[in-house]
């Protein structure tokens, strides 16, 4: 008998179409079975035990990917970082990078920096910065009518343009 | 120094300003580190020491006005350390932590610079009432300040670089001492927790444990600190306190025009209290002032200055009343001690 002529080992009736191959104690044993034994076994099969297995099988990689992920310059990985949600040094921020930017996101909604700029960070970057966030404020202010505060920050943006400085006694 | 001093002096934070019958106070706090050094939680006791050593001499340095002093924390007796805790020159984990640390501050106590806090640097700044883009004012130009005398851990990507990724980007909480007796004697806390909600504001008990606040005191504080700018999240918490006070307000005076009479019993029976109890917890103390205060704001009493109940919700506290005693006691002897205090107070004036 062919095995497309096979009839099902479990209900014996049916023609068999699934053809499986198991190891018992290191032996390969052969099962033959039809769409519907097939479907029941698997249905039996996939408990809340062999879910949980799978997806244990499926992240594990992906874990072993995140515990890879370590700060070279304080040595704590991207898993210890996650139980304790502290940094070590601010070099972890770009080690851990796109897991952390999700996570970011998750909380903050975003993950970009919009704000203020220090001055230790430069100069001219610091003022960069600022007039980056005073052009978005200034664009809300136009949004909301707000044609008073919209002007206020025309001018600091001017001024901050020509002289490096917002405000005018400054 | 002697942090005794303190005792008996109220902050500056507690003495009123704009909204101040709802909104008590306004805070504005910083986070930053320095760079090239690993945040506390992992720095050697040698870094932590060394973080110290050099923001002793910077702050000290920086020539701001008033002058700043400063205060050792891992060097105080507990006492002092839970004083400096209830006047919020320290926050809880400064407190407790057990790292060479320091505080500095100034004398009308508006800026408190926390060392080897979570973050190398929390800078906080305090006033009366609701004026938080004044202090953020101050906080912004006391942050350059010291920016051009410390390099600060910053990415463009990721803002100021903080221990914990709630606090990266801005590094800054604003938040707001709210207090809504009228709220919560009308059972509308829902609607208070809807406006947090929705404007992505954290909401907790400023006294006591759990989400309940003891005394009616709430805080509120933005939760998003990446993505926004400063000026956004000044103006995103100062629009909740809007709603908030509108909500405060309204229902006070539902209240005291559905129920004039049992209204009025009620703050008369929390003055009458205060003034003849023998021996009172810093609980009840508390939710007492929290109704005579009420009651002030709204005109229904006229003998208590408002200041007077205010510095009565500091100077009531466990670290202030045993410090004024000289020593440590147990529960019972201060709440004697409490009762006599808040007695003579409200009697003088």
């Amino acid at each position: 008998m062919s095995e497309q002529e096979q009839t099902c080992g479990e209900c014996r009736k049916r023609r068999a179409t699934w053809h499986l191959t198991t190891f018992v104690d290191g032996k390969p044993v052969q099962q033959h079975l039809c769409e519907e034994c097939y479907a029941k076994k698997e249905g039996a099969q996939a408990g809340p035990d062999e879910v949980f297995a799978r997806l244990i099988e499926a992240v594990v990689p992906e874990l072993k990917q995140l515990a890879l992920r370590q700060c070279p310059s304080c040595g704590l990985d991207y898993l210890e970082f996650r139980q304790s949600m502290r940094f070590g040094c601010p070099k972890d921020y770009e080690a851990f990078d796109k897991p952390l930017e999700q996570l970011l996101t998750r909380f903050h909604g975003a993950a970009r920096h919009n704000g203020k700029v220090p001055l230790s960070a430069g100069r001219e970057k610091a003022i960069r910065g600022r007039i980056r966030s005073l052009r978005k404020q200034q664009k809300k202010a136009v949004a909301e009518e707000n044609y008073e505060l919209a002007a206020e920050l025309r001018d600091r943006i001017k001024r901050l343009e020509e002289h490096g400085s917002g405000t005018p006694e400054e | 120094m002697d942090l005794g001093r303190l005792r008996n002096r109220p902050v500056e934070w507690l003495r009123g300003g704009p909204e101040a019958d709802v909104v008590v106070s306004s805070r504005v706090r910083l986070a930053r580190n320095i760079d090239g050094y690993p945040f506390v939680g992992r720095a050697s006791d040698r870094q932590k020491a060394r973080i110290e050593e050099l923001m002793q001499s910077v702050l000290l340095s920086l020539g701001v006005d008033p002058p700043l002093q400063y205060v050792r924390v891992d060097r105080l007796e507990p006492l002092q350390r839970e004083l400096l805790l209830e006047r919020r020159l320290i926050s809880t984990e400064h407190a407790e932590a057990d790292c060479v640390r320091a505080v500095a501050f100034d004398e009308p106590e508006q800026t408190s610079i926390m060392v080897n806090e979570e973050d190398h640097l929390r800078l906080q700044f305090m006033r009366g009432g609701l004026r938080l883009d004044e202090v953020y004012e101050r906080a912004d130009q006391f942050d350059d300040k010291l920016s051009e005398r410390v390099p600060f851990a910053f990415s463009a990507k990721y803002g100021y670089l903080t221990a914990c990724p709630t606090n990266a980007g801005t590094g800054l909480r604003a938040s707001l001492m709210l207090h809504l007796p009228g709220v919560v004697m009308a059972q509308e806390m829902d609607k208070v927790i809807e406006v947090a909600r929705t404007e992505r504001l954290a909401l907790r008990g400023v006294y006591g444990e759990g989400s309940h606040g003891a005394g009616d005191f709430y805080q509120i504080s933005n939760h998003v600190t990446l993505g926004p700018t400063e000026e956004e999240i000044i103006s995103s918490v100062a629009g909740a306190a809007a709603k908030l006070i509108a909500l405060e307000r309204a229902a006070r005076q539902t209240l005291y025009r559905n129920h004039p009479q049992e209204f009025e019993h009620r703050i008369r029976r929390a003055l009458e209290l205060l003034r003849s109890a023998t021996t009172i917890s810093s609980e009840e103390a508390l939710s007492f002032l929290s109704q005579v205060r009420m009651g002030v704001e709204m005109n229904l009493l006229t003998e208590t200055p408002l200041e007077t109940l205010n510095e009565l919700l500091l100077l009531t506290l466990p670290a202030h009343l045993q410090t004024m005693e000289g020593r440590l006691l147990d529960s019972s002897v201060r709440n004697e001690l409490r009762a006599s205090y808040v007695k003579s107070r409200l009697l003088t004036g």
